[in-house]
């Protein structure tokens, strides 16, 4: 009776062991591509995706692009294309050996083109499919996006993972261009504003770093380089913001984190100090004056000086301190405005105005809308900044060897 | 009737039958309704289900230990107690079926495509027939240890996601009508009716007014889920991206990313919630078997563990062609039936049995 029992045990737990095995979705490490970046250009009515795939075996040993001493590229770059992004995607079959594996991949690059034609098939693929993560970061390309995967890169061996810490690095340190994922860009798309800014990458220099060969040297002729910031309104984009305009942007939607600003001296215009701003918040005051939104930016940020080229002031005094922290007040202001001009110019609330006036004004909200953008153009915004410099740093006064040597007379 | 369960094991219990499945529906169905005052829909389905709490614990009361259907068949007689039986088999065999589908298109969708959906739905119904095989005592102890890990889980969730939250994405405050507000919290009410298993695990039960304690913390702990969940997911995503996504609480979930090497810690939770998933078959799967015990006067066996598994594999997938149409049943045909099958009923069962008590006690009067 017991061996009976025992054996019919064996046979159930045999049984469940064939049967969690996996299934039909078994798969290998040895048998998959895992792509480190992707980017998606339009030909006529077709969509070119391209795949930048990391090759294992030479990113296995070695520190930086020569590190593993193979010689070889650490990736692979490869387009293909279809009617839609995923026929596109399925015709990789048709030349790689490998299946396409996109849950590392880091970054997507939209070509320009792509982007000004709409975005809704990506968000849709994005967002449709589980292989796809919607947390990867999405950047634009001035022209091919196919060339920026093409690039390789000095420190960083995979490219893909470099573009994506560039950009994680200058929105924690430069606060001037967004880091923005695939559910955020999607978010920022259905939110009442419908607008959205993204980061633009391109490679700059004369030709392509595509061959190790350049590595030889200290200088590569081309790198990848993150500009401008792409304005997305709805689902396309309806220009370019310049670097400052694009701070400027930030400080008004108060997502600036940390940032360098470099006001003029206030007794001489021609030079200029350094400011490293360590923390930033913005309110927004909204206001209704004869049926018409006005609001006022409040900013308010602390930092410290980190060059000064302002001529002789003492630093410990407090009306020099008080004549940086109003330049730097200027200078804030200076961007806040331009980067409000150019979306007003652009007719697109990049600034997120349409959900602050939804959350203050509900009831209005409704009629306005219909037709946000006659709203929004007629929006004024009055800015004020205010600068706290907290340290001066380890020099209690600008360092001129003139005065210096005066000292040490 | 020698297995015994604790009040907590019991509230466990009613937990799992209520929370998993719902919180792949309701955030969709309640945000689609009342956008980003969707956290308050499930504190108002609270104040619906109260009645419901107050006829469960009355039942408890005046059954004092003893399995739901023989008090009715004392009270109604054994024809009306047999059809009973037979309209509650029905309602635990859809529902463990729509259940069943659901979760085997969830792993389907997210995780092994190309499995066929029949392996998957039989491998989950095995699982469940086999936890309640085991009896309640175990289904108390998995259920338990199944919600606490999911406690933990979430809370886990919860600290990790803070950086994601955007607490602008609940203003402003109370836009929707009250009217529209009433209509969002229907879907919470009609997956907070699933409390009423409760009733048949009072002959297990300790003591017999544990029923009413375990239905009213069950229905509490339910509301807190269904209000966390909903919370999490707008606080993420915003009300406007998530009617359009399948299944907006992991989605939230996924966008966890710490540095380069900590993220997709969703799949913590996926864990847990799997588990209670399994446990909410096992539940309603028991809840089906007791009632086709006393309808056609059967005893258990291991061939009726067989069949159940069978049968209801083969519900969950051929009811549905597409996993669009058990979708499409599950957001506007099954809230319905639960309010039905587990308030509508369950009251007309309660006024059935007031009636009866009063006319017993006239006769004993008369006498």
């Amino acid at each position: 009776m017991t061996a009976k029992r025992t054996a019919r045990s064996v046979a159930v737990m045999a049984l469940c062991l064939f049967m969690l095995t996996g299934c039909w979705d078994r798969i290998e490490l040895n048998e998959l591509a895992i792509t480190s970046a992707t980017s998606i250009d339009r030909d006529g009515e077709d969509w070119v995706v391209t795949f930048q795939v990391v090759i294992p075996s030479t990113i296995s040993s070695g520190i930086g692009i020569m590190g593993a001493g193979s010689g070889s590229s650490p990736v692979i770059v490869y387009s293909t294309k279809g009617k839609t992004i995923r026929e596109a995607n399925s015709r990789s079959y048709l030349e790689s050996p490998r299946k396409l594996y996109f849950a590392h991949n880091r970054v997507i690059v939209i070509s320009e083109e792509t982007a000004r034609r709409g975005l809704n098939p990506i968000l849709d693929v994005y967002l449709r499919n589980p292989d796809a993560r919607e947390t990867v970061d999405v950047l634009i390309s001035r022209g091919n996006s196919r060339n920026v995967l093409e690039q390789l890169m000095q420190i960083e061996r995979i490219p893909g993972n470099g573009i994506r810490e560039i950009n994680n690095r200058e929105e924690k340190y430069l606060s001037a261009l967004p880091e923005v994922k695939m559910y955020e860009l999607a978010m920022s798309l259905s939110s009442d504003s419908a607008s959205t800014l993204l980061p633009e990458v391109y490679l700059s220099g004369k030709t392509e770093t595509d061959s190790l060969k350049v590595f030889e040297k200290t200088t590569l002729p081309s790198k990848i380089r993150l500009g401008r910031i792409a304005v997305i309104k709805k689902d396309k984009m309806v220009g370019w913001l310049s670097r400052q305009e694009g701070l400027g942007v930030a400080f008004i939607r108060n997502t600036v984190d940390k940032s360098f600003i470099a006001p003029a001296c206030p007794n001489d215009p021609s030079k200029r100090a350094s400011i490293f701003l360590g923390s930033s918040t913005t309110k927004l005051k909204p206001s209704l004056q004869d049926g018409k939104l006005s609001v006022k930016v409040q900013i308010k940020s602390s930092g410290s000086l980190t060059q000064t080229d302002c001529g002789a002031k003492d630093l410990n005094n407090p009306e020099t301190i008080a004549e940086l922290e109003k330049a730097a007040e200027k200078e804030i202001v200076t961007y806040a405005e331009s980067g409000w001009r150019a979306v007003q110019r652009l007719k697109t609330d990049a600034v997120g105005f349409a959900d602050m006036a939804h959350r203050k004004y509900r009831r209005q909200w409704h009629k306005w809308e219909k037709d946000w953008d006659s709203v929004f153009a007629d929006i004024q915004i009055e800015v004020t900044a205010n600068v706290t410099l907290s340290n001066v740093g380890l020099s209690k006064e600008p360092i001129q060897v003139e005065r210096l040597m005066e000292g040490k007379k | 009737m020698n297995q015994r369960i604790s009040v907590l094991q019991a509230t466990a219990i009613i937990v799992n039958a209520v929370t998993p499945s719902a919180i792949m529906v309701i955030p969709n169905q309640v945000i689609l309704m009342v956008k980003q005052d969707g956290w308050f829909s499930p504190l108002l389905s609270f104040l619906f289900i109260l009645p419901l709490i107050y006829i469960i614990s009355g039942i408890c009361r005046r059954n004092n230990g003893k399995p739901l259907m023989e008090c009715l068949e004392s009270s109604f007689g054994k024809a009306a107690a047999t059809g009973i039986a037979l309209i509650f088999s029905a309602y635990y065999l859809i529902s463990s079926a729509s259940v069943v589908r659901q979760f085997a298109n969830f792993i389907s969708e997210q995780f092994i495509m190309t499995t066929p959906l029949a392996v998957i739905a039989l491998l989950i119904t095995f699982v469940a027939v086999y936890i309640f095989a085991q009896g309640v005592e175990v289904m108390g102890r998995v259920s338990f240890f199944v919600l606490f890990v999911s406690i933990l889980f979430l809370g886990m969730n919860i600290f990790l996601l803070w950086g994601q939250y955007d607490w602008n994405h609940f203003l402003p405050v109370f836009e929707t009508t009250p009217l529209e507000q009433l209509t969002a919290s229907v879907p919470p009410v009609g997956w907070l009716t699933d409390i009423t298993v409760v009733l048949l695990l009072m002959p297990y039960m300790k003591a017999s007014a544990y029923g009413g304690k375990a239905a009213i913390w069950g229905a509490m702990m339910a509301t807190v889920f269904y209000c966390l969940i909903i919370a999490i997911t707008l606080a993420v995503l915003g009300a406007k991206l998530v009617p359009s996504l399948t299944y907006p609480v992991f989605a939230a979930l996924g966008t966890v990313q710490i540095g380069e090497f900590v993220e997709r810690i969703d799949f913590i939770l996926i864990m847990a919630w799997m588990a209670s998933m399994f446990t909410k078959v096992s539940v309603f799967l028991f809840c089906f078997n007791q009632m086709v015990l006393y309808s056609f006067r059967l005893r258990s066996h291991n061939g009726l563990y067989v069949a159940t598994c069978l049968l209801v594999t083969a519900i969950a997938l051929y009811s549905w062609p597409r996993n669009g149409a058990v979708n499409e049943f599950v957001f506007k045909s099954l809230t319905v039936y639960k309010i039905i099958n587990n308030y509508a009923l369950f009251f007309l069962i309660w006024i059935g049995l007031l009636l009866t008590k009063r006319k017993s006690n006239a006769e004993e009067a008369v006498s």
